[in-house]
C-alpha cells in the first residue's frame, strides 16, 4: 500500500451520488484492536446485496478493461487503477462525503476532504512488501470544498506525489491520516492462500515477520491511523488478491504538530 | 470495568478456548474477569480489543464489560507467579479461579504403537495437573491464607475444569494420556479442597462430556457459575446433558 498510479484516462465522476450508509452497512460492530498498533477490522461490512454490486463492478472492470490496471508502482508487486476512473457505479460510495466523514470521526481526525484511492490487484506469487507506515504527503488542488464534497486526487492538475503540474493551479500539501483496505472480488480465502495485510510491531523487527496478519476476506476491511508506528506490508499470495486502498488526509500543519516534521515520509 | 465490592473477581485460564470464550461472553457483566490466554483470546471487549460503532463512535455501551487479558503460558517457569502478581496488583482480591487451560489432544494409535503419546506425557501432566495446583497454591500463598474470614464471607473458590474422560474409559479413542491426566486432576482437586479448607477456600472440579458436541459450551460455563455460587467443596460436578425443564443437567 505504497502508491496509487497516475493515469490520463478520463475520469468518470459520480461522487455526488447520495449514499445512505446506515442502509448499506451490514452491522455496526466493528472491532478495534490495540496491538501491534491501533487498527480496526470489520467483516461483512456491507449488506450482501450491496457487496454483490461492488463485486460485480470490480469483476466487470477486470474482465472488460484489464489494461486499466497498470503495473507501475515502484517496489510494489501489484497493478492498480485509480478509483476516480470508476465512480460511475457502486464503488463511488468510497468517494462519498458520508464515507469520508464516517472514517474521520472514527479516528478523530480533522480531515481535509481530500481522498486518494485505487483498486489493487496482486497476481498469485506476488512478493511480500517491506513494512511502511503510510505517513506520507500528498498534494491536491487548493480549493475550498463544499460540505458534501470529496476531492479525489487529479493528476492532470496537481501531481499527488510532487505538487502542481500547471503553474496557474494552486496546490496544497496534505499528509495521509487514515489508511484503509477493503477486500473484494477475491476467490474464497483459505488459510495458506496468503495475501494478508501484515501488521508489525517495529520496522527493525520486520525480519521476524508480522505480529498480526489480516486475511483478505471479501467484504471485509482493515484500517488504521497513519502514524510513525503503523508498520504494515502486503504478504505474499498464492491466489489472486484484490482490494481497494483508500487514504484520508489531514493538513500538513496538523501532521507536523502531531508527529514532527522528521516523521513525514516524502516521495 | 467496575471493581466495586459487589462484583466478584474471576481469573480464568485457557480463556481463548471454547469454554473460556463462552464464559467471558456470558459472564463479563457479572464478574471482573481476568482472561489468561496462551495464544487465542476470547471474542469479547478487553484492553486489547473493543467494539466500534462506525455510525456512533461515542457510544461505548457495547464495551461496558471488558475483560482484562493477560497473555501467558503458565507452564513456563515463573509465569504463574507473574500472572498472580498481575491479578493482585490490579484487583483488591480474587474470588474465583477457574483452571480451564488444558492439553486436550488424543493419541488414536494408543500407547503401544505410538511414541507420540509418551512424547506428550510430561507436557499433559504439567499443564493439566501441576499448573492448576500450582496456580491455586500461589493465590493461596500470596493472598488467601491470611484472609480465612474474608474468604468464607465472599465464598471464594477454585473450579478445576476436568473432563468426563477422567471418570470413564472410552475404548479406542486414544485418550489414555489425556484421560489419566484428568483423573489425576480430579484427585488433586479433592486434596486441594482438604488443604484449602483451613483458610476457607473451596475447591471443586467440573467434568463435562464433550462440548460443544454433547453439551453446549454455554451449559458448561453455567456449571462453573453454579459451583461458584454453591457451598460444596471437594466435589466433581459431572455435566453430561443439557439442563432439563425439571432438572439441571449435572450431577456430582
Amino acid at each position: 500500500m505504497t502508491q496509487f498510479k497516475e493515469s490520463s484516462v478520463e475520469v468518470a465522476n459520480d461522487t455526488e451520488r447520495e449514499w445512505n450508509l446506515p442502509d448499506l452497512l451490514a452491522h455496526r460492530q466493528w472491532v478495534r484492536r490495540e496491538w501491534p498498533f491501533p487498527y480496526i477490522v470489520a467483516q461483512n461490512v456491507f449488506k450482501a446485496e450491496f457487496y454483490q454490486e461492488l463485486d460485480a463492478q470490480f469483476r466487470d472492470l477486470e474482465r472488460t478493461n484489464p489494461e486499466m490496471f497498470r503495473r507501475d508502482m515502484k517496489g510494489y508487486d501489484a497493478s492498480a487503477t485509480e478509483l476516480s476512473h470508476h465512480c460511475d457505479g457502486p464503488l463511488s460510495v468510497f468517494a462519498s462525503r458520508s464515507w469520508h466523514d464516517m472514517l474521520a470521526k472514527i479516528w478523530g481526525v480533522q480531515a481535509t476532504g481530500d481522498v486518494a484511492a485505487s483498486l489493487h490487484h496482486h497476481e498469485p506469487g506476488g512478493a511480500s512488501g517491506w513494512p511502511h507506515n503510510d505517513l506520507a504527503n500528498g498534494w491536491y488542488p487548493d480549493r475550498e470544498l463544499k460540505p458534501d464534497e470529496v476531492q479525489l486526487s487529479n493528476s492532470a492538475e496537481v501531481n499527488y506525489y510532487h505538487g502542481r503540474v500547471k503553474p496557474e493551479t494552486p496546490a496544497r500539501e496534505t499528509v495521509r491520516a487514515v489508511a484503509l483496505l477493503y477486500y473484494l472480488g477475491n476467490p474464497e480465502w483459505q488459510p495458506g492462500d496468503g495475501g494478508e495485510t501484515g501488521l508489525f510491531t517495529t520496522f527493525s523487527g520486520a525480519g521476524q515477520g508480522p505480529a498480526v496478519v489480516v486475511p483478505p476476506i471479501n467484504n471485509s476491511l482493515v484500517m488504521f491511523e497513519c502514524t510513525p508506528f503503523s508498520w504494515h506490508a502486503f504478504q505474499t499470495n498464492r491466489t489472486p488478491r484484490n482490494s481497494l486502498v483508500w487514504w484520508l488526509h489531514r493538513t500538513k500543519e496538523d501532521a507536523v504538530a502531531r508527529w514532527g516534521e522528521q516523521s513525514i515520509v516524502y516521495w | 470495568m467496575s471493581t466495586g465490592e459487589a462484583r466478584r473477581v474471576c481469573v480464568i485460564t485457557g480463556a481463548g478456548g471454547k469454554l473460556g470464550n463462552a464464559f467471558c461472553k456470558q459472564y463479563a457483566a457479572d464478574y471482573d474477569i481476568v482472561a489468561v490466554c496462551r495464544t487465542r483470546v476470547p471474542g469479547v471487549p478487553s484492553q486489547f480489543e473493543s467494539y466500534v460503532d462506525p455510525l456512533a463512535v461515542d457510544d461505548s455501551s457495547a464495551n461496558a464489560n471488558r475483560v482484562f487479558v493477560v497473555m501467558s503460558d503458565l507452564a513456563k517457569p515463573g509465569e504463574a507467579d507473574r500472572v498472580v502478581d498481575l491479578v493482585l496488583a490490579r484487583y483488591d482480591g480474587v474470588d474465583l479461579v477457574v483452571n480451564n487451560a488444558a492439553e486436550t489432544a488424543f493419541h488414536p494409535a494408543g500407547l503401544v504403537d505410538n511414541d507420540a503419546a509418551f512424547a506428550d506425557f510430561d507436557r499433559f501432566f504439567k499443564v493439566n495437573v501441576s499448573v492448576p495446583a500450582q496456580f491455586g497454591a500461589l493465590f493461596a500463598r500470596k493472598f488467601w491464607t491470611s484472609r480465612a474470614h474474608e474468604n468464607r464471607e465472599r465464598n471464594r473458590n477454585i473450579v478445576n475444569v476436568s473432563s468426563l474422560s477422567g471418570n470413564r474409559v472410552y475404548p479406542g479413542g486414544g485418550q489414555a494420556v489425556y484421560a489419566s491426566s484428568k483423573a489425576a486432576l480430579n484427585h488433586m482437586t479433592r486434596y486441594m479442597a482438604q488443604e484449602f479448607e483451613a483458610f476457607g477456600v473451596r475447591v471443586n472440579g467440573l467434568a463435562p462430556t464433550a462440548f460443544p458436541a454433547q453439551v453446549s459450551s454455554e451449559t458448561v460455563a453455567d456449571a462453573v457459575v453454579r459451583l461458584d455460587r454453591e457451598s460444596v467443596t471437594g466435589k466433581i460436578l459431572v455435566v453430561d446433558r443439557e439442563p432439563q425443564p425439571s432438572g439441571d443437567g449435572a450431577s456430582s
